[in-house]
């Protein structure tokens, strides 16, 4: 519930940021469980950004884009 | 008994819930009455961002550019206007709450739930800071 810039700072999510490409399968797991609170972090620790100019403020469009980029790196199961 | 440990201001003869947790929107959206999108500067934004994306200067323009203007800190309820509450914790802006016609105020709590509150301190005092400034615009 807390805002997006406070959850940022937080230890733990600063810790999974940390970890880099390694973590990125169980962000991504985790976004398709619940799309939200880790479009943050796929960014710091890739550099990119998959979503589309139409998706941007659409929860579920954003993770679908991450996914999608996901599955195409055969981070997430096809 | 409080509604979340986050929110020590919250009781239960202060606030209604009025409808269930989802992702499709936040806080800031929703108090611009937009319910499907999730606005955040480095995702979607009204405005152009200039500086540090989560500065209460950053928030006040944005509601700036949707015709809303600074009324200090009366939260009264006015006959042809709507009023905005902006929450920051220092010169981070935290929460949005918007009054309703009758003169209490709702807020969606993050990803989850939105409320229906008497006042915009109902929702102060913790994680969402305080009250930095009250806006409003013609209806």
């Amino acid at each position: 519930m807390s805002n997006p810039a406070q959850m940022a700072m937080l230890k733990s999510y600063q810790q999974i940021i940390g970890i880099g490409p390694p973590a990125l399968p169980f962000i991504l797991e985790e976004l398709q469980r619940e799309p939200n609170h880790w479009f943050w972090a796929l960014k710091a620790i890739t550099n990119e950004d998959p979503v589309p100019a139409e998706a941007l403020g659409i929860t579920r469009k954003m993770a679908d884009a991450w996914i999608d980029w996901g599955r195409a790196r055969g981070l997430v199961p096809a | 008994m409080t509604l979340h440990p986050g929110l020590p201001w919250l009781t239960a003869d202060n606030y209604r819930i009025t409808s269930p947790a989802t992702f499709d929107y936040n806080r800031i959206a929703f108090a611009a009455n937009d319910v499907e999108h999730w606005w955040e500067p480095d995702r979607f934004w009204p405005t152009a961002v200039e500086s540090d994306y989560y500065e209460l200067s950053v928030l006040t323009q944005a509601f700036a550019g949707l015709g809303y203007v600074d009324c200090g800190r009366d939260e009264g309820l006015e006959s042809g206007l709507e009023k905005i509450a902006l929450y920051s914790l220092g010169s981070i802006y935290t929460h949005a709450a918007r009054q309703l016609p009758s003169g209490k105020w709702t807020s969606k709590l993050g990803s989850w739930i939105d409320i229906e509150h008497n006042c915009p301190d109902d929702v102060a005092g913790g994680i969402y800071g305080e009250v930095a400034l009250i806006m409003k615009r013609p209806i």
